[in-house]
């Protein structure tokens, strides 16, 4: 169901960039794990998905050495539409990910029940405990469900059609020309398999689609 | 500290992520599983556009959410309750 909106998509914007600036709930700008420093130790790894992320850069080659190898492509969530999400659009579109099972599917700025907002109320502590080094908690979220939507080890049906999908992430530090494994979580993803939306996405040592 | 109890839209009504043993393994076997039979009930019942099938199902399941945090303390799992849904 699209809802209508009173006021045209300029003022949406111009509101958004306030809201960005002035609101505090979205991206708040923290690092991680008490890492202070600029440059990333820490890395995480999809394994199914075959993809790393360092907090800044996306990247398809497990690294072997710093820096880094040269990323393939950034992970942001645009904040102009993020400050929309904050002044209380529901429709607005910060991503559309591909699933395995689900062909394309939006994360919607949503509400408390589901979306973006939900997520941001309810697990935003859990995806900053669980990202090292990073500076956006909900860079490395978008990021993390990308991955498990295209490449899950778990796709469950569930009732009310939904889906639930997993896949491993790992945690590694790169220390020199080594990457230690510190830690293996597996998050969580809900998808409404009709109206093809994430409903919630939320780390944990096991997933929850059981 | 105490760990948050709440709908997730899963069948493990907790986000657990620490290096602390698993909750299902330090509670009895009847009250895991009566936490996963909520979890689906809550599945079953609650849509997350339209919120409860009825507000009659809504208390029910509130309120067996809330023995249930009270079940979970008895077992010593120190826990805060979280209605989002309502």
């Amino acid at each position: 169901m699209k809802r209508k909106f009173g006021i045209t998509k300029e003022l949406w914007l111009g509101a958004g960039i306030f809201a960005v600036l002035f609101a505090s709930g979205g991206s708040a700008t923290q690092s991680f794990a008490s890492q202070s420093n600029d440059e990333a130790t820490w890395f995480a790894w999809a394994p199914l998905a075959h993809e790393g992320f360092d907090g800044k850069r996306i990247f398809t080659e497990f690294p072997k050495s710093r820096p880094s190898p040269d990323p393939t492509a950034t992970s942001n969530l645009d904040p102009i539409n993020v400050g929309l999400c904050n002044l209380g659009s529901k429709e607005t579109v910060l991503a559309v990910l591909r699933s395995k099972s689900d062909g394309k599917v939006r994360l919607t700025c949503g509400n408390a029940y589901g979306g973006y907002v939900h997520i941001r109320s309810g697990h935003q502590a859990d995806w900053q405990a669980r990202t090292p080094a990073f500076r956006l908690w909900d860079d490395f979220m978008i990021w993390t469900v990308a991955g498990i939507l295209r490449a899950p080890d778990v796709m469950q049906l569930q009732e009310n059609m939904k889906r639930c999908y997993s896949a491993p992430i790992n945690f590694y530090n790169q220390a020199g020309v080594r990457s230690v494994l510190l830690k293996t979580i597996h998050p969580t993803v809900i998808v409404s398999i009709n109206n093809k939306r994430i409903v919630t996405a939320y780390p944990s040592n096991r997933h929850s689609c059981s | 500290m105490p760990i948050r109890f709440s709908y997730n839209y899963g069948s493990w009504p907790f986000v657990e992520l620490g290096d602390l043993p698993p909750i299902a393994e330090s509670i009895s076997d009847e009250l895991a599983h009566d936490l996963k039979a909520w979890a689906k009930k809550m599945d079953k019942f609650f849509d997350y556009e339209t919120g409860f099938a009825s507000p009659e199902v809504g208390q029910r399941l509130n309120a067996e959410y809330l023995v249930l945090s009270e079940r979970l303390k008895a077992e010593g799992v120190d826990n805060v309750t979280d209605l989002w849904w309502s």
